[in-house]
Order: C-alpha cells, then sequence, then structure tokens
C-alpha cells in the first residue's frame, strides 16, 4: 500500500551557531567533520518530530542554494554580492564563457546518508532555470541557451547522486523558486528542467517553486513536464483563523484539475505552515489545510511539508513547526 | 551629436557599508555613527563620479532599503506591507500599503524612523551635476496597495512631492518610472516647480501628457516617442543587468545622430542590480559617450 500524507521539509534548516558563524572558514577534513556533526544534530531533529522523509538533513553542507553549485562550475564568476533586499545580500554570478561542472555539488550528502543507511531521504538541487534566472549571462545567445546549459549540469549532477545512491529509487527535488516569475519563458522552465532529469532511471522527480503569483503558470505545463510531485507554498498566502474558506489553498483545486487531464500520477507536497513567521500554526489550523486538500486530492496524492526551506527560523522554531505539522497529520491520518 | 550622461538610481553599497548596516540591524552601533557612514560613503561616491566625468548624476540613496521606502515612510497614512518581486527580478521591496495621503515628515534632518536607516532622505551634494530623486508617482502608486479613490491618492502624492520640491529647494529633480506609463499629466505642476528628468520603463507608445512645462529631458528606449515632450531627449544603453564593461555607448548612438543634436546617455536600471566593483568600473563606460 502506497503512504499516506507524507510528511517531509523542504530543504534547508537553521544551521547551529558553531557551523554558521565559521562555514567559510572551515576547510577540508574539518569542515566534513563539523558540517556531518550539524547534520546529525539536525536529523535528530527531524527524526524527535516525527518526520517522515529526513530531506539531507538540512543543508547543513551547503552555504545557501545559489552559490554552492556556481562555484562548483567554470564559466561563471562571482564579483561580489547584489542585493536582495534591505541590507540582505547574495553573490550573483557572471557567466562569462561556456558553463562546466568541475566537481560534484552533493554527492558527500549522498555518501553521509548511505553511511547512515537512511531510506527515507530527499535531495534538493537548485533548477536550471532559477540558475539562469539569477546568473549574469554575458556569455550565452540568449536565456534559453544558458537555462539549458544549466540543465545539461543538472543532468550530469543528478546522474552522479543516482550513482552514488545505488540501486534505490533516490528522491530528487529540483528548487525553482524563480520558476514563474517570467509567464512568457515557462517553454524555457520546462525544457530546461526536462533536460535535467533527461535519461535518469531510477528518481522521483520533485519540483519546489513557492511565492508565486501565480501556479496556474506552472500547472499548464505540468502535463509535459518530468515531475511526479510538486512541493509548493501555500500556508503564506492563507488566514491563520482555524474557520471559514481556505483561502491560500485555492490552487489545489485547479493541482486537482490538470492532474486528472494526465494519464500518469502526480501528486502535491501542500505547504502548510508558513517559514516567514514564528507564529506556531497549531495543529487545529494544520489539519483544517489538510482536510481542505483531501477534498481535492487522495491521501496516497499528498504529502505535507512547510512552504519553504526553514533556515528563516529559529532551530526551535523550525522544530515545534515540524512537530505540529506531525500532529496534525496523524490527527487525520487516524479519520481515514 | 552632444551626448550628455546621466547615473540614476540607488548605487550599490560598499563591503564597508553593508558591514556597518549589519552592525546597525543588531544594535552594535546607533543611528548617528551609521549617519556618519552613510555620509562618508556618498562623498566617496561623489569623488567617483567626479572622476568619471559624469554631467549629471543623482543621489546615491545610500540609506534608501528600496526605491519607495523613504517617501513612504514620510508620508503620514503610509505603512509598509509585505515583500514583494521587483518586477521579475530577485530583487524585493516592502509594498506600501497606502490608506490615506496624510502630512509629509521631516525629509531634511537627521532622524531615526522605523524599518529604514536615518533621515535625512537625501545626501546633497552642492553641485549642478546633482539631482534629487524620487519614485515616479504612477510606479509608486503600481507597486502600492492603494485603498479610497486613485486619482485622489495620485493628486495627494503630487502635491507631497511639491512640499519636498520646495522644502528642500530642489532645483534639479530625477524622476523614476520603472512601469508601463500612461498618463503623465500628473507632473504638469513639479515641472514648472523644477527642472525634471523622467526615466521610464516599457514602453512609450501610450505616452500622454496635458498641460504644464516641458520635461527638461525624458529617457527611455525609444526617443522618438517622446522627443517632443521635452528639450532633450535620452536613452538608456549602459546596462545595469550585465557585468561586461564597455557598453559601446558611441556606436549604440551613431544611428540617432541624423535625428538628435543632443542626448542624454543613462543607465538601464539602479546600478544596485551590480556588485559594487563592477559598478564602480561601468561609471566609466559614459565616457564613451562623450
Amino acid at each position: 500500500m502506497m503512504e499516506e500524507l507524507i510528511t517531509q521539509e523542504i530543504g534547508s534548516f537553521r544551521k547551529p551557531t558553531y557551523l554558521s558563524s565559521k562555514f567559510r572558514s572551515y576547510k577540508g577534513n574539518e569542515f566534513q567533520e563539523v558540517a556531518k556533526r550539524a547534520t546529525l544534530e539536525t536529523l535528530d531533529l527531524f527524526e524527535k518530530s516525527g518526520l517522515m522523509n529526513i530531506g539531507v538533513g538540512g543543508e547543513m553542507y551547503r552555504w545557501e542554494m545559489y552559490e554552492h553549485p556556481i562555484s562548483r562550475m567554470d564559466g561563471i564568476k562571482i564579483f561580489g554580492p547584489v542585493r536582495s533586499f534591505d541590507n540582505r545580500y547574495y553573490n550573483k554570478g557572471s557567466v562569462y564563457d561556456n558553463i562546466e561542472r568541475n566537481e560534484p555539488f552533493h554527492v558527500e550528502e549522498i555518501h553521509l546518508f548511505r553511511e547512515l543507511k537512511r531510506k527515507n531521504v530527499k535531495i534538493p538541487v537548485t533548477g536550471p532555470y532559477t540558475l539562469m534566472d539569477w546568473s549574469f549571462n554575458d556569455h550565452y545567445k540568449n536565456r534559453a541557451d544558458l537555462a539549458m546549459a544549466f540543465g545539461k549540469i543538472m543532468n550530469q549532477e543528478i546522474r552522479e547522486l543516482k550513482s552514488a545512491w545505488g540501486d534505490e529509487i533516490l528522491q530528487v527535488q529540483i528548487d525553482e523558486p524563480a520558476a514563474t516569475t517570467r509567464p512568457e519563458e515557462m517553454d524555457i522552465v520546462l525544457e530546461s528542467v526536462n533536460e535535467s532529469v533527461k535519461g535518469i532511471g531510477g528518481i522521483e522527480t520533485h519540483l519546489h517553486v513557492c511565492y508565486s503569483t501565480d501556479y496556474g503558470l506552472l500547472f499548464n505545463i505540468a502535463p509535459s513536464l518530468d515531475v511526479s510531485v510538486y512541493n509548493l507554498e501555500f500556508a503564506n498566502r492563507d488566514p491563520t483563523s482555524l474557520s471559514g474558506h481556505r483561502k491560500g489553498y485555492d490552487d489545489v483545486k485547479r493541482f486537482k484539475e490538470v492532474s486528472d487531464t494526465m494519464n500518469r500520477k502526480i501528486s502535491l507536497g501542500l505547504g502548510v505552515t508558513d517559514i516567514h513567521r514564528d507564529f506556531l500554526e497549531p495543529p487545529q489550523l494544520i489539519k483544517e489545510r489538510i482536510e481542505y486538500a483531501l477534498k481535492f486530492l487522495e491521501p496516497d496524492r499528498l504529502r505535507l511539508n512547510p512552504d519553504c526551506g526553514l533556515r528563516t527560523r529559529s532551530r526551535e522554531v523550525g522544530y515545534e513547526k515540524l512537530k505540529n505539522m506531525v500532529i496534525a497529520r496523524d490527527e487525520v491520518a487516524r479519520t481515514l | 551629436m552632444e551626448l550628455i550622461s546621466l547615473l540614476y538610481g540607488i548605487y550599490p553599497r560598499s563591503e564597508g557599508l553593508r558591514k556597518a548596516y549589519g552592525k546597525w540591524e543588531k544594535g552594535q552601533i546607533d543611528g548617528a555613527e551609521i549617519s556618519q557612514k552613510i555620509n562618508e560613503e556618498s562623498s566617496v561616491y561623489y569623488d567617483l563620479v567626479r572622476e568619471a566625468s559624469l554631467n549629471y548624476f543623482t543621489d546615491p540613496l545610500f540609506n534608501w532599503y528600496d526605491i519607495l521606502r523613504p517617501i513612504a515612510l514620510s508620508i503620514e497614512g503610509i505603512t509598509l506591507g509585505p515583500l514583494a518581486r521587483y518586477k521579475a527580478t530577485n530583487t524585493f521591496y516592502r509594498e506600501p500599503e497606502v490608506a490615506r495621503i496624510g502630512k509629509l515628515g521631516d525629509v531634511k534632518s537627521f532622524r531615526e524612523v522605523d524599518e529604514n536607516p536615518p533621515f535625512p532622505v537625501y545626501h546633497e551634494l552642492d553641485s549642478e551635476s546633482y539631482l534629487h530623486f524620487l519614485p515616479g508617482i504612477n510606479s509608486f502608486l503600481a507597486m502600492s496597495k492603494v485603498k479610497g479613490d486613485i486619482s485622489e491618492v495620485r493628486n495627494g502624492l503630487k502635491r507631497r512631492y511639491l512640499e519636498i520640491i520646495e522644502s528642500l529647494g530642489i532645483k534639479r529633480l530625477l524622476i523614476y518610472e520603472p512601469f508601463e506609463p500612461k498618463d503623465f499629466s500628473v507632473y504638469g505642476d513639479i515641472n514648472e516647480a523644477t527642472s525634471t528628468f523622467l526615466v521610464i520603463g516599457g514602453s512609450a507608445g501610450k505616452f500622454k501628457i496635458d498641460g504644464g512645462n516641458k520635461f527638461f529631458s525624458i529617457i527611455g528606449n525609444d526617443p522618438y516617442s517622446y522627443a517632443k515632450y521635452c528639450e532633450v531627449p535620452g536613452v538608456k544603453i549602459i546596462d545595469a543587468l550585465s557585468t561586461r564593461i564597455g557598453d559601446d555607448v558611441v556606436q549604440k548612438m551613431k544611428p540617432l545622430s541624423t535625428d538628435f543634436d543632443k542626448m542624454i546617455v543613462a543607465n538601464t536600471e539602479s546600478f544596485d542590480f551590480l556588485p559594487r566593483v563592477i559598478a564602480d568600473k561601468k561609471v566609466f563606460s559614459f565616457k564613451g559617450g562623450e
């Protein structure tokens, strides 16, 4: 029987201070040891919360989702940080030549989880469209060509992750927060994401998109997209009142309508906790959100997760949010 | 053809200023200290743009957390809402929520405000090249949540802009309208009050303006569509979304030289979209137009 209402995290979790404060200072073996320690501590938290899928233990080996892969590529250079908002910055790379992967991005995480004999893993990788959208393109003819070049690199990476994982199915989550920012470029999203997984067997492909102004753009390409699970943000757009219309979850119905037109099954990862606020959604609220989604989707096609990575919250708040999500899930599951 | 250089918008902060803001946000340094640092950094910027011989440049806006915030925080009845994406970029701003257009606060003096570094709003330079900066009224409203009658709010905002112009004695003003222009008649009074440079985004095909003086300059992508509404038309050429140095200004301007005697050459967007080290080099790209 398929598992129902699988709980999962999205990717990142706040790093312990001993790792975050010296992240760029640790080198070689010392870094490996400290990142492993942080991963194990985070796994303990995840398992204590009752989470069913533990991801890769909060992405302790990565500073952030963009810089980590591009700093392992040739043909792209970081000249300095660029502002995201207020006084928050990220290192934006400039593509000045043909891009190539010069070392694996995440294989060390797979090796660790093999060593730990954990099976309930989902490994996030940054999607090709987002990598393109967040880079300066000073080399490729157009945005589509650059996105496809990133797609080919991600294909190499995912192929190697799968090879390191072995025969069992590996869950791979392609993170594409930028996916729906330009409606006219959804064909680029489609082709570059498909390129990332082309010809790779033995994986279950997830796609994570958040804070979209129109998930419909994504649903429109779903029939052609080689993705099985869509992990999306919803809680941020939903009221926190216990009763009334679950406005933030209107798109679940649209997801169902699209999936009904398809001859293969796709699942939805439902964002049930907001990662931008310390507010702890009570289990009752999360339960209502799940029950609303169950009006449209069967429980084996519904997974439960926070809206996005929990790195934005303290470890304590992150843990409490996950715990409440699990409590709510268990209460709903008992009624099925 | 005579080419006149113009750099507008938020200029990227130095590493030193970013770190200082980090300390200020954590309460490790106070408002007076960060204000002193902003003054110092502004002076460095003015030295740079003078060295690059730019004809016109705006305030670097180092204490603007986004292109709307200091103005939103200066007007009663406007509060800050959630983060919103600026166009299709990876840059975010706090969406103003406009309940009404109330009184204008003090924009000239040192003043601590919530959710933005301290005022004054501008760090002025006594120079004929210096331009004050204001977000376009149409774009301000397009980027905000507005309650009530939109034309009333628009006129209210215009009145506050006129107050700012008067209280600061603004001689040259740059208005930045990154969103699709519709009707620029709202600027009639502003054009009479000061010499105005208008930077527009999107298509200028629907350009409409009734009454008032001409703009000193309108800067966009298609000078033929707006040249008649200004004294000196301009084009956006120096690419703020590419780190490649050398925008080949002379070559790009050549096709226009048969129809225009004098033009302004400007950046395509705020240099805040670039790393500082690249912005400091690009400033000298404008020289290709001189």
